[in-house]
């Protein structure tokens, strides 16, 4: 190919791409069209309320949702009856770990967690720590994997409750969630498990892995904003745990959670893990790993990257890396109008601190601001990644501080 | 030589809105303008924010000058970024390129850019023109803050200490009860200013600079141009001046308002608009 030619090539695949160029797939996913149509109906014509089952509308309503709840519970290897309805994992985890620590609290008042946990679960914690809860925070081993050892030893006689997430959302690490099942099993304590990040990225058998209570959402996994759920275990016919709702008004979702049900989203829901599961068993899940390798195989060219969470059980689609001796200030900002991804950066957070789990695995301030999440998706493509791959050693070498 | 009025997009005629609203619900007494764009970090070229900003500000000015003539007074200012700053509790901290030259104020000079821009407006005194730095304001920030603290902490409820392995840190209070670290230490003797500590300052020096060349005024209206990434520590920084640092202060029956304009990487006439004033915080709107 002449020089011409390659250049014109390059520049036609550059105007084929729209930017910026969205990798930022753990922060939120696109609504998939499929998804949409699914939940169409729901707005306009099947419009009814789901509680009101004695009327069509209201009928056709409350068999959508179930039916929803059967496809879910099914995809996770669990009973319907099992599965509850909420706006989204953080409402979730706040029932969960709430809902635990009342019912619980009389045999005792310690929670073991992981100290890199979505701020819905630390938050939360943070705040039963004013109501008495003894909270032990375990700090991940150094490539971001948890430290299970440090688990066994953290155990007392007073411990209700062992809640670490499936997999992290900024490093990506895939925790030994059997294990920790079973060691928490053996020992009679509660274990739950944020499977936000998880939930169409791993294969989920809430059959085989004895998980007492686990979460998700659906607008990670191409579904939409507003809706999540809560996986309870039952045995011998009763939950596991009496947990008390924490939105009280009406009975629904079998008295755990008060409130008219989000119809079209929990439509929306089921269909986006029916896709999640399609990918996972057909393999486009492994193209996206591909595309991931790619850009961090090249990213890693550059003298100054490292990647963070290179534990071997890692979620295929994130990459995280930070760029030593780099002004990662600018480069986020000459970053910003070409790609779209998420940062360790204080300055971008609410809170004006830097990512408590890059700090966590011994990263510097500085080197925290100097690091980006890439998160892939379905829809992301070689071409996209090429792009992004160059944009970002460009725009590396400008910022590099010599 | 007489003023034309320029024309001006979506954000300039939501702040000169602003102004005639502030101008018509004071006069007579006398409304007193900040105005700052061009914010710019002197190790690098201009950027296109600093270089737009710079002229949305310019044109806001001349306008409300046309339009208001001496029912207002207007100044215009640029807050330099010369901290060379990477933020972070750990590196809060200076670490500025040696080659960077300043004036006798220790200031960078503004880049060619902003000083073409702003040869081009008569209503322009290059003298009169408020030049800020971030370093400065950083340095005067905690000096402000160990004076407070020096006072009795029970006279200041929104302000308490808080210490967790081994570093200390200083935190505000705002009204809506979030937590906002002004200042950390692992040594009592030496604090490290965090952003909003910074903009607090620069917020205070504004105003008292501000006072200072219109002593007629009553009413103090800072409107400074951010980035978008900054929205966080802009906003923090304005609720803590308000909160703290100019309650301290004998503001008397003056009233100081601030409004933060943010505007979008993808599309400068779209923006985001934070309004606190003295007496009262607004909306956000957009």
């Amino acid at each position: 190919m002449s020089l011409i030619t390659a250049l014109e090539s390059k520049s036609t695949t550059e105007a084929s791409l729209r930017f910026p160029i969205y990798l930022d797939h753990n922060a939120t996913t696109p609504c998939d069209e499929a998804v949409l149509q699914a939940m169409l109906p729901y707005f306009c014509n099947d419009f009814g309320n789901a509680a009101s089952m004695y009327g069509l509308h209201g009928w056709n309503a409350h068999k959508a949702v179930e039916q929803a709840r059967e496809k879910i519970a099914d995809a996770l290897g669990a009973q319907p009856e099992n599965f509850i309805f909420t706006s989204g994992a953080t409402e979730s985890n706040n029932l969960g770990i709430r809902g635990v620590f009342r019912a619980c609290n009389h045999k005792g008042k310690h929670i073991i967690t992981s100290s890199i946990e979505h701020p819905a679960t630390l938050a939360t914690l943070r705040d039963l720590e004013h109501e008495g809860a003894r909270v032990s925070y375990l700090e991940p081993l150094p490539d971001g994997s948890f430290d299970i050892d440090a688990m066994k030893a953290a155990i007392t006689p007073e411990t209700i409750l062992i809640t670490v997430m499936y997999a992290n959302n900024e490093i990506g690490t895939i925790n030994p969630i059997d294990d920790i099942a079973f060691i928490a099993k053996q020992h009679d304590i509660l274990f739950m498990s944020d499977a936000t990040q998880a939930l169409g990225k791993v294969d989920i058998n809430l059959t085989t892995c004895p998980i007492d209570i686990l979460t998700c959402s659906a607008h990670k996994i191409y579904g939409p904003k507003g809706v999540g759920g809560l996986y309870l275990r039952h045995q011998h016919g009763n939950r596991v745990v009496d947990i008390r709702p924490q939105i009280t008004g009406g009975g629904s979702e079998q008295g755990l959670r008060g409130g008219t049900l989000n119809v079209p989203g929990i439509v929306g829901f089921a269909k986006a893990v029916e896709l999640a599961q399609r990918e996972l068993s057909n393999g486009a899940i492994d193209k996206v790993e591909q595309l991931r390798d790619k850009l961090e195989d090249g990213l890693l060219e550059l003298q100054q990257v490292q990647v963070n969470g290179m534990s071997e059980e890692r979620l295929p689609h994130v990459c995280n890396v930070s760029f030593q001796d780099t002004d990662g200030k600018k480069m986020l900002s000459l970053l910003k109008k070409s790609i779209s991804v998420s940062t360790g950066s204080a300055c971008s957070s609410s809170n004006l601190s830097p990512s408590h789990v890059l700090t966590a695995l011994g990263l510097s301030d500085e080197l925290a601001q100097a690091t980006i999440r890439f998160s892939l998706g379905r829809h992301t493509t070689e071409a996209e990644i090429d792009f992004a791959l160059n944009k970002v050693r460009e725009v590396a070498a400008l910022t590099l501080r010599v | 030589m007489k003023l034309k009025e320029k024309m001006v997009g979506k954000v300039e005629q939501k702040l000169l809105e602003m102004i005639r609203m502030d101008v018509a619900e004071h006069y007579p007494t006398v409304s007193a303008f900040y105005l700052e764009g061009g914010h710019f970090d002197p190790r690098y070229s201009a950027t296109e924010f600093s270089i737009d900003s710079m002229v949305k500000v310019l044109n806001v000015a001349n306008n409300a000058i046309l339009e208001h003539k001496k029912k207002l007074k207007v100044v215009l200012g640029v807050l330099i970024d010369d901290l060379g700053l990477q933020c972070g509790s750990e590196s809060c901290d200076i670490s500025a390129s040696p080659a960077m030259t300043t004036d006798s104020q220790g200031l960078a000079p503004l880049p060619d850019e902003l000083e073409a821009i702003l040869s081009d407006y008569s209503i322009v005194k290059r003298d009169r023109l408020v030049l800020q730095g971030e370093r400065n304001c950083k340095n005067r920030g905690i000096q402000s803050l160990r004076k407070i603290i020096a006072q009795d902490l029970a006279s200041f409820p929104q302000l308490s200490l808080a210490t967790s392995n081994g570093v200390t840190k200083i935190i505000f209070e705002n009204s809506k009860g979030v937590d906002i670290v002004l200042a950390e230490s692992k040594d009592k003797d030496i604090w490290t200013a965090k952003c909003p500590l910074i903009m607090a300052q620069h917020y205070k020096d504004t105003y008292q600079k501000a006072l200072k060349m219109n002593p007629q005024a009553g009413v103090f209206h800072i409107m400074d141009f951010s980035e978008m990434d900054d929205f966080h520590k802009v906003v923090n920084g304005t609720e803590v001046a308000l909160g703290l640092f100019l309650q301290d202060e004998s503001l008397g029956d003056n009233i100081v308002k601030i409004s933060n304009i943010f505007l979008s990487d993808f599309d400068m006439e779209d923006y985001s608009i934070n309004t606190q004033t003295s007496t009262l915080a607004e909306a956000c709107e957009a």
